[in-house]
């Protein structure tokens, strides 16, 4: 069994951890670090639930293997709040009831935020497009962008 | 199973590296969209994976000179948001940004798009329609190919086992060029194309002086529709025109498949008879529309 | 009647990434479970050949089902484990357990298993014809509901006008995020499953059966579930048996995932049906007679074939007053992936059917098809098809707020003005609806609520119902805070574990709001008698003279006379008291009669009405939903953004079900297994979405309140249909209405209207 060391930023800490040189990230944040709040729904990059913003990009984490996310900055839905305080994302989710079965949330939270973090006044077509990539079910997406409009607002 | 892993930070160290490992299995990961796929379903067991993506020089969108210059391992989202691939090679970031959803095109390379020359790249007959060249590189040389010409059917290309695509070469568009772009999917994003119209049109005073019209996905390789290129050629373009020009398009297509793969034509999930009429309707737009961007 | 909306409290922790779905959770020394498939449609196994599988270094055991010691089935059901036959390509064969996911991936190449091939069927019609493969007993007819109303012959006679027509439904995914997944641990007593599902409480049957156990030995404890739509029923109950075999035989905890493509091979899917409707009417548009001949796939096995097709039996013409009926659904076996619920079960089908008959008739009658659906439209005490007397309807307050919010005749006007958009053409549909609340004729509906006051009057409410991302849960806290007058702050849900809470049935037929909404209703009132009677001694009044709002009870005539509820609750508990509250609600009788005579399938029916703007490219066949507008009668919106919100993702789901979803069955195996190849909309595929709530108080629901999950997505299909007909000139009569039949459309029309 090959192993390789990886040295990542994740959630603004520092670590390095030795994994298999087979494993996806997906599975390094799931398993190796209990981030469980990225989710897998099919594993081929086509849903999105396991989106992660990797050095300020969203990928699906299912389709990166871990290698190339060595010395990368990544931030999951973990890192999302701040000092206890849920990102206005986060809130807005709530508060326009964008979130029924939860499972699209952390990789929906994601996109949204990727978009914010180099686009922090996007239009309405530009909130769809940026969640495009993110399969939801329950929603028909109305209220998830309804709440990203409101968090640019804030 | 797992592997070993290398991931050089120079093209010297990579070529090195190529060519101890001649006799291994070894595969290339550039974004890993595929390779990961590939991966997962135990299509690929390699003893060697070497990760491309720390190569500073197959990076970065460039002018020099008259040519646009673009790194290999420019991701589908840098070449939609380029500045300078939006104004010279405008078909090329609208076809990149056709391209699966938001996180594949953060992930997925131009330089990958090509070597795994899948039937359904969608950027590789863009790059055709821009007559790109491809730089491709060994340990001692390099060479210099049309990007048509890397294409040797589908998932075949003529890359040896020891050689690289490092880079991409386009002439920058003149005044009086036109592009345009159409994806047919069965949705807006994220949709495996069924189809796409790569036109570029020059014009000089009205008059058609280079047309180049691609389809992807309707070959095993996509090719350039040169009936119907040679046929626009020094026309004043009216829907007659372009009607014909499309008309010919389609024939060319037709006549190509049953020269490679006749029992193509016939065979149900590729879908000709739904997509041949309907290819026909896209080119025709497509070359009034590029027509009509570059005659401002 | 509109509340105010209240936060459901199930999002924090979803928002956050805390929230524990099944796949979150950690167990040490946990086993994984393989499913090994068939890959033949139909088969006798010949022998099972574990010994390579079994040297695979991680490999614990393989199991078939001669390993099972209890029960796999019952006739005409899908096994935990196919014995000595196969029905369909996805039949578990065998389970292979080992210490890793990948040693179980790499266990389960390895069985060899022998078939001799049979036979095999895939078609409805073929699968009736004499001679024909029989897949269970002596006959492939799983079951046959008929419909009887007046006399067909005389109906069609006075008729002016008489169109025939055939169409067929597709068979499609529910595309729940989250696929099918179980832990089972072993207990000295039995077995605990954490296995995300819609009825936790039947999902534990399958699991006694197999194991030889009590319904007391087997705890269901739910995990965050992640989507259902209907799926995770039978399934959930078959996963977790094998689960529960896998941990009773090794002793250890085991865990069973499903991979995207596994959920969509081996899962239950939404029935595909074959109908033929013939529809009489007057030139003036009463429509005088109706006849109705389907045939429905049920796939390999029974599953929820006999209540799907009765339900679609009942509902086959649509929300209509028609004097003679015939109507005939039968229910077919074939070797294919079963079909089970999925949203709607029964209703989106006919739907999809009958209101595209209908608007038909509407053009050849030269009639606005708004008009058309309100004179032939249910009124009160019309009689349905059934010859049941329909009371509560709310089909025109549906019609008159859509035809309002939508614009319809304006958009009609601007439409007609400008049809053709370069090679875009638009168009305009619509589409009625009733259906059936909760489980109906046959089913014991019923649900038990508990409530608990603590003594800081904080409350817990325990519920069998589940809360698989539909708000179940905020339902019965909302029903709570308006019976007890308090704020939701006070409440907390308790997760679903058989261990503590009562069974309140399964989330299914969009009976959670009316079945454990009066339980919970029920309940509560229990306690607000409790307090009352303790309050009104205390102010010396009768406790009818009281009123609960506002955390407070206080004399209704005199409102500066109150306590708080928390003292109220004090004082309970300090006179000796309990302040719980145990609600059980059954529905109503409903029942249908097999010979299709007059009946009362359902207790209770809501009504909607949607409508569209489409555009159609004339190049490429693609359509694209510029607008949809939905209007539901709920009774009363407990919730009102939830329910606007619940209306949108129906929408959703419909737009797929119209336009692109399909499953894609070459001889018998699913040909599209992924996201990829199965296309569901994402957020730049359609425009907006308009919820419209329309209230018309039920006399059975919890403070009038009538579910809508399913409502909410049964006939998108036709509105966008009917929208694709009035932009092309064509109809499409075999869904899903996909780039290529709408591009044969525009072509058998070149030179047409468009």
């Amino acid at each position: 069994m090959s192993e390789i060391i990886l040295d990542m930023n994740i959630n603004g800490e520092n670590i390095s951890i030795q994994v298999p040189s087979n494993m996806r990230l997906i599975d390094i944040l799931r398993v190796k670090l209990r981030l469980t709040g990225v989710k897998e729904g099919c594993g081929e990059g086509e849903c999105g639930a396991c989106t992660i913003i990797m050095n300020g990009k969203a990928v699906n984490s299912c389709l990166v293997l871990g290698i190339q996310a060595d010395n990368a900055t990544i931030i999951t839905v973990e890192g999302l709040a701040k000092n206890g305080e849920m990102d206005i994302l986060q809130q807005k989710f709530i508060e326009y009831g964008a979130i029924q079965c939860g499972f699209c949330t952390p990789g929906m939270l994601m996109s949204a935020k990727a978009l914010l973090m180099h686009n922090p006044k996007p239009s309405k077509e530009e909130i769809r497009e940026a969640i495009a990539g993110n399969l939801c079910r329950c929603t028909g997406y109305t209220p998830i962008t309804k709440a990203i409009e409101a968090a640019v607002k804030v | 199973m797992s592997f070993k892993i290398y991931k050089p930070q120079i093209l010297r160290d990579l070529f090195t590296f190529m060519k101890l490992y001649m006799d291994s299995d070894v595969k290339l990961l550039a974004g890993g969209t595929d390779f990961m796929l590939m991966l997962e379903n135990n299509k690929i067991q390699p003893d060697l994976v070497i990760d491309l993506t720390a190569v500073q020089e197959m990076k970065g969108i460039t002018v020099i000179g008259d040519e646009l210059c673009i790194g290999a391992l420019t991701t589908m989202t840098e070449l939609a948001e380029s500045a300078l691939v939006r104004t010279y090679a405008p078909l090329l970031a609208e076809a990149a940004v056709s391209m699966g959803n938001l996180q594949v095109r953060n992930l997925a390379t131009v330089g990958g798009n090509l070597a795994n020359a899948s039937r359904s790249a969608d950027v590789v007959p863009a790059l055709i329609a821009l007559d790109a060249v491809a730089i491709i590189n060994k340990d001692d040389g390099s060479r210099q190919e049309l990007v048509e010409e890397v294409l040797r059917g589908s998932r075949k290309t003529s890359l040896a086992k020891d050689e690289v695509i490092t880079f991409f070469k386009l002439k920058l568009a003149k005044v009086g060029t036109g592009m345009a772009y159409e994806k047919l999917g069965r949705r807006k994003s994220g949709a495996i194309s069924l189809m796409t119209s790569n036109i570029v049109i020059e014009q000089t005073e009205g008059k058609i002086t280079k047309a180049r019209l691609v389809f992807g996905v309707m070959t095993p390789s996509a090719r350039r529709a040169r009936p119907a290129e040679d046929f626009l050629l020094g026309k004043t373009l009216t829907e007659k025109i372009a009607t014909k020009a499309a008309e010919i398009a389609r024939s060319y297509i037709v006549e190509y498949i049953q020269m490679v793969r006749p029992a193509d034509l016939d065979r149900k999930e590729l879908g000709y008879a739904y997509k041949l009429p309907v290819l026909e309707g896209v080119a025709k737009r497509c070359i009034i529309s590029a027509y009509e961007k570059g005659g401002v | 009647m509109i509340e105010k909306t209240i936060i459901r409290a199930d999002v924090f922790a979803k928002a956050t990434g805390a929230a524990m779905y099944a796949d979150d959770l950690l167990f040490d020394a946990m086993l994984y479970v393989k499913t090994v498939m068939s890959s033949k449609s139909h088969a006798e196994i010949e022998s099972i050949d574990c010994s390579e599988a079994l040297a695979v270094p991680g490999v614990v055991a393989v199991l078939t089902a001669k390993d099972v010691q209890g029960k796999l089935c019952n006739p005409t059901e899908r096994p935990i484990l196919a014995l000595d036959t196969v029905r369909y390509i996805g039949d578990g064969v065998a389970l292979v357990i080992a210490e890793s996911l990948a040693a179980a991936k790499r266990g389960m190449k390895k069985v060899k298993v022998n078939y001799l091939e049979l036979p095999a069927v895939y078609d409805t019609e073929e699968a009736l014809t004499d001679g024909a493969p029989i897949i269970h007993g002596t006959s492939n007819e799983a079951c046959h509901w008929k419909v009887r109303k007046g006399n067909l012959a005389e109906g069609f006679a006075a008729a002016d006008i008489v169109l025939e027509q055939d169409f067929t439904t597709q068979r499609v995914y529910h595309g729940h995020m989250e696929t099918e997944i179980c832990i089972a641990e072993p207990t000295p007593q039995g077995v605990n499953i954490y296995c995300p599902g819609k009825a936790p409480f039947y999902a534990r049957q399958p699991v006694a059966d197999a194991l030889n156990i009590g319904l007391n030995q087997v705890r269901a404890i739910q995990p965050v579930v992640g989507g259902s739509f209907g799926a995770k029923g039978t399934d959930a109950g078959i996963i977790a048996a094998r689960a529960a075999i896998a941990a009773k035989h090794t002793g250890r905890i085991c865990k069973i995932i499903y991979s995207r493509e596994e959920s969509m091979v081996e899962c239950t899917k939404r029935h595909p049906f074959k109908l033929r409707y013939k529809i009489g009417a007057k030139k003036d548009g009463t429509i005088t007679a109706m006849e109705i001949y389907g045939l429905v796939d049920a796939g390999a096995y029974t599953s929820e074939t006999k209540r799907t097709t009765a339900r679609s039996c009942v509902e086959a013409t649509g929300p209509y007053v028609i004097p003679n009926v015939m109507t005939d659904i039968i229910g077919v076996y074939t070797n294919t992936v079963s079909n089970d619920a999925m949203r709607g079960y029964g209703s989106p089908q006919v739907d999809a059917c009958s209101e595209q008959i209908m608007d038909e008739l509407a053009i050849k009658l030269g009639m606005d098809p708004v008009l058309l659906r309100r004179l032939n439209g249910l009124k009160e005490g019309s009689l349905s098809a059934t010859s049941q007397v329909m009371t509560g309807v709310s089909l025109d307050e549906c019609i008159d707020k859509l035809v309002e919010k939508f614009d319809w005749y304006e958009r009609k006007e601007r439409i007609a003005k400008s049809k053709k958009h370069g090679d875009k053409v638009r168009g305009l549909g619509m589409a009625c609806m009733y259906r059936g609340e909760a489980m109906g004729a046959g089913a014991i509906d019923t649900a038990g609520v508990n409530i608990h006051v603590e003594k800081d009057a904080s409350v817990k409410i325990y519920a069998g119902l589940n809360e698989v991302g539909q708000g179940g849960h905020t339902m019965l806290a909302s029903v709570a805070c308006l019976v007890l007058g308090i704020s939701d702050k006070r409440i907390s849900v308790a997760r679903v574990d058989s261990a503590y809470v009562p069974d309140s049935g399964p989330t299914v037929a969009s009976r959670g709001t009316v079945l454990a909404g009066n339980a919970c209703q029920r309940a509560a009132e229990q306690i607000k008698e409790k307090l009352a009677i303790l309050v009104a001694g205390n102010f010396k009044v009768k406790p009818e003279d009281l009123s609960f709002a506002n955390e407070k009870i206080f004399i209704t005539d005199n409102p500066e006379v109150s306590m708080s509820f928390e003292k109220a609750v004090q004082a309970c508990y300090n006179a000796g008291k309990n302040v719980y509250g145990f609600g059980w609600w059954c529905a109503p009788d409903s029942w249908m009669d097999p010979d299709g005579g007059s009946c009362e399938p359902y207790f209770s029916y809501v009504y909607g009405a949607c409508a569209t703007e489409v555009e159609v490219d004339l190049v490429t066949g693609k359509t694209e939903v510029l607008a949809f507008a939905a209007a539901h009668d709920v009774g009363h919106a407990l919730n009102v953004m939830e329910v606007e919100n619940q209306i949108c993702g129906g929408v959703s789901m419909g737009i797929g079900y119209a336009l692109t979803e399909e499953i894609l069955m070459i001889n018998g195996r699913v040909d599209n297994p992924n996201f990829r190849w199965y296309v569901t909309p994402t957020a730049v595929d359609y425009g907006e979405i308009i919820p419209i709530i329309v209230e018309k108080p039920s006399k059975f629901g919890p403070l009038g309140a009538k579910g809508l999950g399913e409502p909410a997505t049964s006939i998108v299909a036709p509105a966008i249909l009917n929208a694709i007909r009035d932009a092309i000139g064509t109809r499409i009569y075999q869904m899903p209405a996909s780039l290529e039949k709408v591009a044969t459309a525009i072509s058998a029309n070149k030179g047409g209207k468009a």
